[in-house]
């Protein structure tokens, strides 16, 4: 991902309203990505939570020491703030139950592509979901993730195998139509 | 059946975000300044209604105790003039009451010696004048 130009987000630092809506519209549509699939399609949370994050930008950018790149302090954020969403959200997991119901319930064997997504994403923990959105859809390094997670690179390479192969397992087993079985008996 | 592709495609193709979403973070960030502000605004007025308070109470009290002083000098002043400063009872040792006693009547015994050259003087004199 290449990064916005230091200039502006310094100036963005310095309270800049300009600059800062040009560091907004830059990241956001990441951030937004990122928190959209997180939060498992749920619109209104996602809008709430990068809300959130841009204001906890906006308040820390002046201490932002530049050492390490702003999208790495940015995503850093963005993962504090939507896993301590979930964990205060305990009505997001009960949603996804409903949500899942309503799949099951139509007996079908064939899903679009969304309920798809919304199945194989259900399937894994927050930070499995962070992990694999940001790695697949936003393309960030092992090392800047590891920054922001907090864990060892080569431990959140296993870990993002490990998702892709469970994923690639799904499919090949053809899960979704074994559960609509199980769901119409 | 789906294919794997199809998953990672979809999970890519997320809905555009709100366009109204930084008008509404704009102004959660502005609802914050102004709490922000004015709590501070608050605290500095707490501040200085405290400092008024304080330095009102010491002006008070420092005209009191300014007026105390002066009442204590005026009072001093005013037995100085009437010499209440001097009446003051004064109590002797043994030793001063003996010494004084000596100075005493050695005193009178000058005195009474003096009286007596006086008179015997005057004596003359009368006498002279006579004769």
């Amino acid at each position: 991902m290449q990064e916005l130009d230091d200039i502006t987000i310094k100036s963005a630092a310095r309270g800049n309203k300009k600059s800062f809506r040009a560091v907004y519209d830059y990241y956001s549509p990441f951030v937004w990505k990122l928190a959209y699939r997180t939060l498992k399609g749920d619109r209104e949370a996602g809008e709430q939570v990068v809300q959130d994050i841009f204001i906890k930008v906006y308040n820390h950018l002046k201490g932002f020491k530049f050492s390490a790149s702003f999208s790495t302090w940015l995503y850093r954020i963005a993962y504090n703030e939507l896993l301590s969403f979930l964990n205060k959200r305990k009505k997001i997991s009960a949603r996804d139950v409903a949500y899942d119901d309503s799949i099951g319930g139509d007996e079908k064997n064939t899903y679009d592509n969304k309920e798809l997504v919304a199945m194989v994403l259900n399937r894994l923990t927050p930070k499995e979901r962070f992990l694999l959105v940001a790695r697949e859809v936003n393309d960030i390094p092992f090392e800047d993730l590891a920054t922001v997670t907090g864990d060892n690179s080569g431990a959140l390479r296993t870990q993002v195998h490990r998702i892709k192969e469970s994923i690639k397992t799904q499919f090949a087993d053809n899960v979704w139509v074994e559960r609509s079985v199980i769901h119409a008996s | 059946m789906h294919h794997e592709q199809d998953f990672y495609t979809e999970l890519s193709a997320v809905p555009a975000m709100p366009d109204s979403l930084y008008q509404k973070f704009a102004g959660k960030i502005r609802r914050r300044e102004i709490v922000r502000r004015s709590l501070w605004l608050l605290a500095a007025c707490i501040v200085v209604a405290a400092g008024v308070f304080n330095y009102h109470q010491f002006t008070v009290s420092r005209a009191n105790e300014a007026q105390a002083e002066a009442s204590e000098h005026l009072q001093n002043i005013g037995d100085y003039f009437t010499a209440l400063d001097v009446r003051e009872p004064y109590t002797m040792t043994s030793d001063e009451t003996e010494d004084t006693t000596d100075n005493l009547i050695d005193i009178t015994d000058y005195f009474n010696e003096s009286l007596i050259t006086q008179d015997m003087e005057m004596y003359a004199i009368v006498s002279a004048d006579f004769l």
